[in-house]
Order: C-alpha cells, then sequence, then structure tokens
C-alpha cells in the first residue's frame, strides 16, 4: 500500500525525534527549545497547534496523526 | 501535529497512559479517535515500540479512514470516556502551571510532564481519604494479562501464547492476529490496553482473530486478580506511590536464590530494599532506619505481599494518611521491626 504525505510525514517526524532525543550535552530547557525551533516552521508537521492541525486534515481530507512527545 | 507538553491539553479527548513520554492519536477532522499508539511494560521504554509496528498501525488507521462512516460502530468503544477534569491545570497539585510555557525562562520547569497528570489525580484521590479506582493505582494493563505477547513489529499479530494462560486456555495461537475485542477494532498494542483499562470487573473478553485468513473468534475469562497481578514498578509515577506507600522505598523481590540464602520459605514475603529516599516524605523510610540491602519481611499483620505492587496496594487502599505502617524486616540475619507515618 502506498503511504500517503500525511504517513510518511509521521514517520520521518519520529525518526527525527528519536535521533534528536539522542543528542547529549543539551540542559532540558534547551532541549525543548531546539525542538520548537527546529519543528514549529517543518513543513512537515503542524507544531502545538492544534486547531490548525485539524483545520489541516479538513481541508485534505485526511485523516490527522496527534504525536505526543515530552522533550527532555 | 506534534504536542510537546500537557499544559492545557484536553484531556476529554487525549486519554492515554501518562507513564509514557511517547504516545500517537490517530483521528479523523470530526474528532472520531481511530487509533492510539504508544506503549510499555517495563523498564525499557523503547522495548513495546518501533517503526515498523508504527507503520502497521498507520496502514491500518489508513483502512480505517477510508470505510469511515460505515466502520463507526467498530470504533465506538475507543472513543475517549468523560473525564473529571478537562485540564490538567485543574487539578489542585497543578494549579500554579500556565497554558503556555515560558520559552523565554525556565521552559522545562513551566511544563507539565505526563506523569504529574496521574500524579495530581491519585494525589486528589488519597486526599479523600477513600480507597481507589483500580485503575488508577493499575493503569493501562498490556495484553500479557491475558497471556499475550504482541508482536511489537506489528499492528496486534500475536507472538506468543503463555502457556496456562487464559487466552491459551481459550485456544489462542501465535500468529493470530487480534483484529477486535468485544466489537471494537483493534489497530496496536495501545488499543488493547485502552480495553483492558476499561474492562469492567466482570466483564469476559471476546476476542475476533484471523488465523490465516480466517475468522476465528475466542472468549477469554480473566481471574479476579487479574489487574492487580500488573507489574507497576516500572513506571514513573511509582516514585509517587512510594512517597505515599512506603515512605520513599524502592523494593524488588527475592530470587529464588535470595530465599534460599536468607533462609525463607519461597512463598513467604521478601523485598529487597533496593533504595531509600533522603530527602522530605520519600526520606521516611530512611529516617525509621531502613538501609539499601535490608529484606523486608511483613508488614502490619501481613507477610503475604509478595511484590512491591502489592504492598503498595495495601498501603494505598486499606491504609489513610497519617496511620501507621508498622515494617518487619531482616538485617543481618536479624528480624527488626520499625514503623513509618504513611503519607
Amino acid at each position: 500500500m502506498r503511504l500517503t504525505t500525511t504517513v510518511v510525514a509521521g514517520l520521518t517526524g519520529l525518526a527525527m525525534t528519536l535521533v534528536a532525543t539522542s543528542v547529549d550535552g543539551q540542559t532540558r530547557d534547551e532541549k525543548v527549545r531546539n525542538d520548537r525551533e527546529q519543528l514549529a516552521d517543518d513543513a512537515s508537521w503542524h507544531y502545538d497547534n492544534l486547531e490548525q492541525g485539524i483545520q489541516a486534515a479538513r481541508d485534505a481530507g485526511k485523516s490527522l496523526m496527534v504525536v505526543l512527545r515530552c522533550i527532555p | 501535529m506534534r504536542l510537546v507538553k500537557c499544559n492545557h491539553l484536553d484531556l476529554s479527548r487525549f486519554q492515554f497512559d501518562h507513564d509514557l513520554t511517547f504516545a500517537v492519536f490517530f483521528l479523523n477532522p470530526e474528532g472520531t479517535l481511530y487509533a492510539r499508539y504508544g506503549s510499555r511494560t517495563g523498564q525499557d521504554a523503547d522495548e513495546d515500540v518501533s517503526l515498523e509496528g508504527l507503520a502497521a498501525t498507520m496502514t491500518q488507521v489508513l483502512d480505517l479512514h477510508r470505510n469511515w462512516p460505515g466502520n463507526r460502530d467498530l470504533l465506538v468503544a475507543k472513543q475517549p470516556r468523560p473525564v473529571a477534569r478537562r485540564y490538567p491545570e485543574e487539578y489542585p497539585a497543578l494549579q500554579q502551571f500556565r497554558p503556555e510555557l515560558d520559552h523565554a525562562g525556565e521552559t522545562a520547569r513551566t511544563c507539565i510532564h505526563c506523569h504529574q497528570v496521574r500524579d495530581a489525580a491519585r494525589i486528589e484521590w488519597r486526599g479523600r481519604g477513600q480507597p481507589w479506582p483500580l485503575k488508577l493505582l493499575f493503569p493501562w494493563p498490556a495484553a500479557d494479562r491475558m497471556g499475550l505477547i504482541l508482536d511489537v513489529d506489528s499492528a496486534a499479530t500475536i507472538r506468543e501464547v503463555v502457556p496456562g494462560s487464559p487466552a491459551a486456555r481459550a485456544g489462542v495461537l501465535p500468529g493470530d492476529q487480534l483484529e477486535t475485542i468485544n466489537g471494537s477494532d483493534i489497530s496496536s498494542p495501545a488499543d488493547v490496553s485502552w480495553i483492558l483499562h476499561h474492562l469492567a470487573d466482570d466483564d469476559s473478553l471476546q476476542l475476533g482473530l484471523d488465523r490465516r485468513g480466517v475468522r476465528v473468534m475466542a472468549e477469554i475469562g480473566l481471574p479476579p486478580d487479574w489487574r492487580q497481578q500488573t507489574d507497576i514498578s516500572w513506571r514513573p509515577t511509582s516514585w509517587d506511590l512510594r512517597r505515599m506507600a512506603t515512605g520513599g522505598m524502592v523494593l524488588h523481590a527475592a530470587t529464588v536464590a535470595e530465599r534460599e540464602g536468607l533462609g525463607i520459605d519461597q512463598h513467604a514475603m521478601a523485598l529487597r530494599v533496593g533504595h531509600v529516599g533522603q530527602y522530605g516524605d520519600h526520606g521516611r523510610a530512611n529516617r525509621a532506619g531502613l538501609r539499601t540491602g535490608d529484606w523486608v519481611v511483613g508488614v502490619d499483620d501481613r507477610d503475604d505481599l509478595p511484590t512491591e505492587s502489592a504492598l503498595v496496594e495495601y498501603a494505598i487502599q486499606e491504609k489513610r494518611p497519617g496511620e501507621t505502617l508498622t515494617i518487619h524486616y531482616l538485617r543481618g540475619g536479624h528480624r527488626r521491626t520499625t514503623s513509618i507515618e504513611l503519607q
């Protein structure tokens, strides 16, 4: 089965998350800030804005994948 | 969609195991939940999740989305349940938090961590002086409660069936694909845990299985104490349970060899003190004289609590804050007794 763009973005995002959490030498605050900086403007993600994500899913007629990830 | 905090998280919509640090929800724009993903059964946070498993769940979610709303009945039981508090900040223990993180200041300290939501719910219940709902103490049981070990790289394919377990007695076989439980779609191990978490004490489980292309049903009955047999010691939220119930001790059940060395019967209580807290309410056992390496062999008049989880259940469900827990322990082969005030 061909994966939709939404799913691919999700898989890519998860891989990025796993890589990001392996970075050493950062304080907890830095991890959260760097994650935000890295992903807030990433076209693959709607960052911390549920209503925006729901609207995008509605516009695209797709299902929505919401990832809850504790950074520190 | 990425969420990184529980501050002002709508708990009426996002219901998951708060001991996780990674949880996924799949829903449609109308808010109907298709599936959850993200499970944990022990110390290793990565043991129960994989990219392959997530992809398998995603594939099933796409099918569910394609067939919506004709499959509505399959999804009814997966939907969120009414909650006591809609937002975490409504719990008294979390009222100091604001809806947004302070990214210009102490970002992590202004974040409500997932485990704090469960901690706050338990603190509220403890303050009532009543026994807790069992699902609050033993949340989100895994498929192993039925005797099923799922393949972590699949959506919900059964890798092992524990001999003699309820699932084995019901005729479930390795390789069976778990498709439904009690008529509800199963697309991940987290979906199984959701069903078990909300299972009433007298409910049975009707499993719908795909066995090499043939639909098979299996009826599973669970023993009365199935939920209490769950190991909760790995959970981050057990840290606060230890403050309430053990005076800050971390306890490990004795191995067979350790029992033989101590001269303790194989069925008697023997919990090794693996850690004692130092400060505040976590240091109560320490101040009562208990030390790492001691062996707890009884509390009050009970010597039949085989695990830390069982001891915690006793202290939480049978005793109230301010009451005394008498602890009998061994050190250097000598039996001693002390007591702590429970929180």
